[in-house]
């Protein structure tokens, strides 16, 4: 395909333009602390709600919620809009880390459908790398998971009043548990990136996997 | 009696500097190390079609009033990518170089954005370097020194040194604004092998600046930001979708990974102008090469 991209010259608008752009990025940016995040999203896990970790009864945890928030908006979209289209970039990412990682009953070696709103050719890439993006290495040895942290944080791409790229910073840490009762932490870190074609589907991916102690993620962090 | 004192005041001492360090040196049997060492495993990919992607870089000979898209093509690069191995090539090609033009005859290859804009530049860079671009990007001065305004500047490396009025361009690292890397890429004169080495400067500058866009882009929200800055500014025919792609397709390539050649030829007259005469096998040798994974194998030949 041949396409041509072209600079145009719009010599007096280019500062009000740049200031503008400087002043819709900073109100996008402080709009969505308000309205436009979305309520954290309970999402259904293996894991019991509370769940006993280590078989210790009197030890409960809670499996973190799925927190989606929208960090910047480069562009525009109609504030009533913003929780729908926030919504639908989510719900690719959401179905990757429950299908991945959190959902599913362990111990076990498949994660069938995580890449499910993947396109093709990332899938294909992603099932080749399936140590890093599910949570293949481990499962065999787990009976269960809980999530400790789930935060996806979205840049969204608006150019005429519609979305159609977004960059998904994702946090997931997860309390593994084996059969011995001892425990294992798992930190999946990294990027999605995500276009609507359609419906939205992940069509790029830039993760890293850190395995520790319990709350070795948070130390770090410290 | 000062015997005495004496022992007091060594043993008062003694204590006070024990009882100190007690209080400030940590136990030795339990040494706390707050560090931490932890192996990270990582998973990169990316859906591109095609695998590699040719760009075809434009720079615009336009000045003010004058239409950017049939004006003369002052440089023009031929880029492939490669987002699967982070690999890329820039082929420089020197903007005098006297070619077939489809439809026009033979003529400087600047021409051929004048008779027929983007489309026929790339079209005449088709028939030369044997590679059709996926994409055709056209850039004008003052346009090409305010998206490097916006991204802070670029720290490019320079292989001469040279001075022109208010800028000063040292052998090695500089970091330039806007205008400075004007000059930058437009010099000549000044260097040894004149418009060869212009282009390998101009290719150099996009080595040094994708640096500078990917460290923009690392930030939260930075490829968004700078993408809908440059939508503004920008006429594109291509949707936003594929743009964005081919912006997340570009931000893969790795600065360290890049192969930055010129193709070489000899200069003649023709039509009463000075023009150049491509090495026109090197060339297809060099798109032969870098044609299926943005490499070259043995380098700028």
């Amino acid at each position: 395909m041949l396409s041509a991209m072209t600079v145009t010259v719009r010599p007096l608008r280019v500062v009000v333009a740049l200031l503008a752009s400087a002043v819709i990025g900073a109100t996008a940016l402080v709009g969505c602390d308000d309205d436009t995040t979305t309520a954290p999203t309970p999402s259904p896990t293996s894991a019991s709600d509370p769940t006993t970790v280590s078989g210790a009864p009197t030890l409960t945890m809670r499996p973190a919620r799925l927190e989606t928030r929208l960090v910047r908006l480069a562009g525009h979209l109609p504030r009533e809009r913003r929780r729908s289209v926030v919504a639908s970039i989510a719900r690719p990412v959401r179905s990757w880390l429950r299908a991945g990682f959190v959902g599913g009953d362990y111990p076990r070696r498949d994660f069938p459908g995580a890449f499910a709103d993947y396109t093709r050719d990332a899938a294909r890439l992603a099932s080749r790398q399936d140590e890093v993006t599910t949570n293949a290495a481990l499962g065999a040895d787990l009976v269960d998971v809980v999530p400790t942290r789930r935060t996806v944080r979205l840049s969204v791409f608006a150019p005429h009043g519609r979305a159609a790229g977004a960059t998904a910073d994702v946090t997931l840490v997860l309390l593994g548990i084996r059969a011995d009762e001892s425990e294992v932490e798992l930190a999946v870190t990294g990027q999605l990136y995500l276009t609507r074609d359609g419906g939205w589907q992940v069509f790029g991916f830039d993760l890293a996997r850190t395995l520790g102690a319990p709350g070795s993620y948070e130390r770090r962090r410290r | 009696m000062n015997n005495v004192r004496s022992r007091l005041r060594r043993w008062t001492v003694l204590a006070v500097v024990l009882a100190v360090v007690g209080l400030t040196v940590p136990d030795s049997a339990t040494p706390r190390f707050d560090g931490s060492l932890v192996k990270v495993e990582n998973a990169r990919g990316l859906d591109t079609d095609p695998g590699v992607v040719w760009i075809l870089a434009l720079g615009s000979d336009a000045r003010p009033g004058e239409p950017v898209l049939r004006s003369r093509a002052d440089s023009i690069h031929l880029v492939g990518i490669n987002p699967r191995t982070g690999h890329a090539t820039i082929i420089g090609i020197p903007r005098d170089s006297y070619v077939d033009i489809p439809g026009y005859g033979r003529d400087k290859i600047n021409a051929a954005m004048v008779y027929g804009g983007p489309q026929l530049e790339a079209a005449a860079v088709a028939g030369m370097m044997g590679i059709t671009p996926d994409y055709v990007f056209t850039t004008s001065f003052w346009d090409f020194s305010r998206m490097v305004w916006s991204i802070g500047g670029v720290d490019v490396h320079s292989a001469h040194a040279f001075s022109e009025p208010l800028v000063t361009i040292r052998e090695g690292v500089n970091h330039v604004n806007g205008v400075e890397a004007l000059v930058f890429v437009r010099e000549r004169y000044q260097l040894p092998n004149g418009d060869f080495d212009r282009s390998r400067n101009q290719g150099q500058f996009m080595v040094d600046g994708l640096r500078q866009v990917a460290s923009v882009a690392a930030e939260s929200g930075g490829l968004e930001r700078a993408l809908w800055t440059f939508a503004k500014h920008t006429d594109i025919d291509v949707g936003p979708v594929e743009l964005y792609r081919l912006a997340r397709a570009v931000l893969q390539v790795d600065p360290q990974l890049v192969d930055n050649c010129v193709i070489d030829g000899g200069t003649t007259f023709a039509g009463g102008a000075s023009v150049v005469l491509p090495d026109l096998g090197q060339a297809r040798a060099y798109a032969q090469d870098a044609g299926s994974d943005a490499t070259l194998a043995s380098g700028c030949s």
